[in-house]
């Protein structure tokens, strides 16, 4: 299977800190995988890295075979890659219904038609009419990747789309991330093992900068390594 | 050489007006981060002071000590009632802080009258510089500006109060949480600056026509000022007023004054566009 | 809902047309000298919907806005006289000159802010600068421009008859105006409701999350600074055809606080209310002014600060939300 992004040898100081070191990973189309890893394990800096809001200091980012380096936010969000930041970023000020219309650029035929159905999918038809400043956390979250989803990207990145949900909450961004994977590759960083568990997905690890171990949910929580420096003893 | 002197006096003088005129607002503005428009009116009213003072017998020293107690007690006095709603609220300060200036400047004209006021400079002797005569008050005005920089630099640097609003204004919530009345520290940095301005207005009244519209002149000048320094500090007052007074005096040599003062106001949104953080960065 | 919100929309619509009905009948009960007044306040409306357009389309609030009212009054002027074209050509091209010093000087200023990521606060005081330095080289130019004097002269727009081209009468003006500020209202009420709207909006809200999903917001911001200009330089010349002079009060930092105040009082992103807003201040002007022309600035200080603490979304929100708490009572 040819790789959908492919990132090489990235490498990301901050004065004398090294907060990526030779990282490299790749995700191919309709994959989904995650990148898990302490506090202070660089996930951040790489998240930054792949969506193009840092330039690393050497390595290259590929999509589609097309460079991402250097290109402005505007034009990167047109590339066919989506984001969700890890604080829920949508437009307070208009409603969930307005939040997916803008989300969908350009000409579009059939938009409320496509409104509805991921109205539909993230299951807040009965909230459409409301602002999205007043919905509850986790509401914002699933309208933050409905949002995403609207410009049909090939792959969608997101950071910590669990973070302040609760257990229920987890397992149900767990299975809307499932389905969306029959149409797009999803690639999640993430900190709750809960959520890599009910993802059971494809796992990177990463401690101090570097990529320590990739492999099967079950490899990783199996592997000798991980558990020392991050599930348990640590 | 001779013909030097004079043009660097002239741009020291100009710099030490912009400096008197940048130093409130780079607390109030600066430092608060409210655009207060009403700034160059704080400016008339300690010009209108020393008219007020002498007008009653006193003398331009009497008046220096006068104005800023006029100033704090005005700024008080709006932060009180206007400002202090406002904080999170910018775009409602312009709006509200423009309308007292209309307020304060018909305010004036009506009881003052529309005629310049008369104003007494302390000193009307000149003197010989490298050969070149210079009025005096002027030399006293650049020492004067001088002196009151480096006071209110050392009184926010060095001072239990400085300390105080330099933690308020950088993070309001920790200073809170430290036990500073945050609220206090605001009105009284409000007072603070619209007493500045009044100093201001008080040492460069013998230079101008007093009238209520005066302060207008200065209030996109002292604006920039503070940008281009950046960071509503002293040192950052003084680069401001540094490049838009020697800017201005240079180009006054060249072409028409209303014209040099454009080109300045232009030369100084391009450094901003490119500078935000101004010249001399926190 | 969907009933009482359509019934809402057609009470709205029947005002709105019994406003039109009275507002092109003013002239025949209120004389020709209240009528050319109102005409002229509808044009500093043209400015006030400029301004709206920009403040309460996307929050960027320009505190300049007369350099473009100005620069539309001064374009039509010097074209119009110093050209040398006759009164005919010199009017409509001046017209046109007007209104394209203003975009060019918006689309020059604004790619050099806007793309400069100068947004905010920052902003306001730029354009406040610009105001300035507008007048003074109004002042240092006086040579094009007739500094404090100002110029006269400007031919009326003239429109063909069977006798050759001819100005409008006075009441032909009125109506001639009164459409041009409707039309443009209406045209930038329907530019912005639907999605471009929701667009500008979301740009207000949160600039880099539009950003991240894909939209050039400043070229999207530009557009809307560009066309807020040309619309306020749309009103300057024609303020400037029909009253014949221009001087230095038609790019005065003064006018550029009266557009905010129109939008402030008449509700921000309201689009009608600023223009009616501006005919009503301006009305109030009038009236205090005759009564004491050293009172209006006191007033128009007040009013600033009103508008700041007891209406913050406008007068006609005001109504708005009176209206809908009488209909919450009714119900």
């Amino acid at each position: 299977m040819t790789a959908l992004l492919t990132a090489t040898g990235l490498h990301k100081r901050f004065g004398g800190v090294i907060a990526t070191n030779d990282v490299s990973i790749s995700i191919a189309p309709l994959e989904i995988k995650c990148i898990i890893g302490a506090n202070g394990a660089g996930k951040s800096t790489l998240f930054n890295i792949l969506c193009g809001a840092l330039a690393p200091d050497s390595g290259s980012v590929t999509f589609d075979g097309q460079s991402l380096l250097g290109l402005p936010l505007h034009k990167f969000a047109r590339t066919g890659i989506a984001r969700k930041f890890q604080m829920p970023s949508v437009f307070n000020s208009l409603t969930v219904a307005q939040n997916l219309e803008t989300a969908c650029r350009g000409k579009v035929s059939d938009l409320p038609r496509r409104v509805d159905a991921m109205l539909d999918r993230i299951r807040q038809s009965n909230l459409r009419h409301d602002l999205a400043g007043n919905l509850a956390h986790g509401h914002k979250q699933w309208l933050e990747i409905g949002m995403a989803l609207m410009s049909a990207p090939k792959l969608l990145l997101l950071d910590e789309p669990t973070a302040g949900m609760t257990v229920e909450e987890t397992q149900k961004t767990a299975d809307l991330i499932k389905e969306l994977a029959r149409e797009t590759a999803v690639m999640a960083i993430e900190h709750d093992m809960g959520f890599v568990r009910a993802l059971g997905c494809h796992t990177y690890v990463m401690h101090q900068g570097a990529m320590i171990v990739e492999g099967t949910f079950a490899q990783i929580e199996a592997n000798e390594l991980v558990r020392d420096v991050y599930l348990g003893r640590a | 050489m001779t013909a030097a002197i004079p043009a660097l006096l002239n741009a020291m003088t100009l710099i030490s007006i912009l400096m008197l005129v940048g130093l409130g607002l780079a607390i109030i503005y600066g430092l608060m981060g409210i655009i207060n428009m009403s700034h160059g009116d704080f400016i008339t009213v300690g010009a209108f002071s020393l008219a007020l003072v002498q007008g009653l017998g006193g003398s331009f020293w009497m008046a220096l000590i006068v104005a800023p107690f006029i100033g704090a007690v005005l700024g008080f006095c709006i932060e009180k009632t206007i400002i202090q709603f406002l904080y999170k609220r910018p775009l409602g300060a312009i709006m509200a802080t423009w309308g007292l200036s209309l307020i304060l400047q018909q305010g004036l004209q009506l009881i003052f009258g529309a005629s310049p006021q008369r104003v007494i400079s302390p000193i009307d002797a000149t003197v010989e510089i490298f050969g070149a005569s210079y009025p005096a008050y002027r030399l006293l005005l650049i020492a004067m500006a001088v002196a009151i920089m480096i006071a209110v630099h050392l009184f926010i640097r060095k001072t239990r109060f400085g300390l105080d609003l330099r933690t308020v204004l950088q993070n309001p919530e920790m200073a809170d949480a430290l036990g500073i009345d945050t609220r206090r520290v605001f009105t009284a940095a409000f007072a603070l600056g619209a007493g500045l301005a009044c100093i201001a207005g008080v040492l460069l009244a013998p230079l101008t026509a007093v009238i209520a519209q005066m302060g207008t002149n200065y209030l996109a000048r002292s604006f920039f000022v503070v940008i281009v320094g950046g960071a509503g500090s002293v040192p950052g007052v003084v680069a401001g007023a540094s490049f838009v007074g020697g800017a201005e005096t240079m180009f006054n040599y060249m072409i028409p004054a209303a014209m040099s003062q454009a080109l300045v106001l232009v030369l100084a949104v391009i450094l901003v566009r490119f500078r935000p953080n101004g010249l001399v960065a926190r | 809902m969907e009933k009482s919100q359509k019934t809402f929309a057609r009470l709205w619509a029947l005002i709105g047309i019994a406003a039109l009905i009275t507002i092109y009948a003013a002239p025949l009960f209120l004389g020709v000298y209240s009528a050319s007044l109102f005409r002229d306040a509808m044009l500093f409306g043209l400015m006030a919907l400029g301004l709206d357009f920009l403040w309460g389309k996307t929050g960027v609030l320009s505190f300049g806005h007369a350099t473009f009212f100005g620069a539309g009054a001064y374009g039509m002027a010097i074209v119009s006289t110093e050209m040398g074209l006759g009164p005919v050509a010199g009017a409509w091209l001046g017209l046109l000159g007007g209104i394209a010093l203003a975009a060019a000087l918006a689309l020059i200023i604004g790619y050099f802010l806007i793309y400069g990521g100068v947004r905010g606060s920052y902003f306001t005081i730029v354009t406040l600068a610009l105001g300035v330095i507008a007048k003074l080289v109004v002042l240092g130019a006086s040579d094009l421009t007739g500094g404090d004097a100002g110029l006269l002269g400007i031919p009326s727009l003239q429109f063909p008859t069977r006798s050759g081209p001819q100005p409008l009468p006075e009441i032909g003006q009125y109506w001639f105006v009164i459409s041009v500020v409707c039309l443009m209202t209406l045209a930038v009420w329907w530019a912005c409701s639907g999605r471009y709207g929701t667009l500008l909006k979301s740009i207000e809200d949160n600039e880099r999350r539009a950003q991240a999903l894909g939209y050039n917001t400043s070229a999207h911001l530009l557009a809307v600074f560009v066309g807020s200009a040309a619309i306020a330089a749309l009103g300057g010349a024609l303020y400037a055809t029909t009253v014949g002079v221009v001087a230095t009060d038609s790019i005065d930092l003064a006018l550029s606080t009266q557009a905010i105040i129109f939008v402030a009082i008449g509700g921000r992103g309201t689009l009608f209310g600023p223009v009616l807003a501006a005919v009503a201040v301006i009305w109030l002007e009038q009236k205090i002014s005759s009564f004491d022309a050293q009172l209006w600035p006191l007033f128009m200080g007040g009013l600033f600060i009103l508008a700041v603490f007891a209406l913050p979304n406008g007068a006609l929100k005001g109504v708005e939300r009176l209206a809908a708490k009488l209909k919450g009572a009714a119900k």
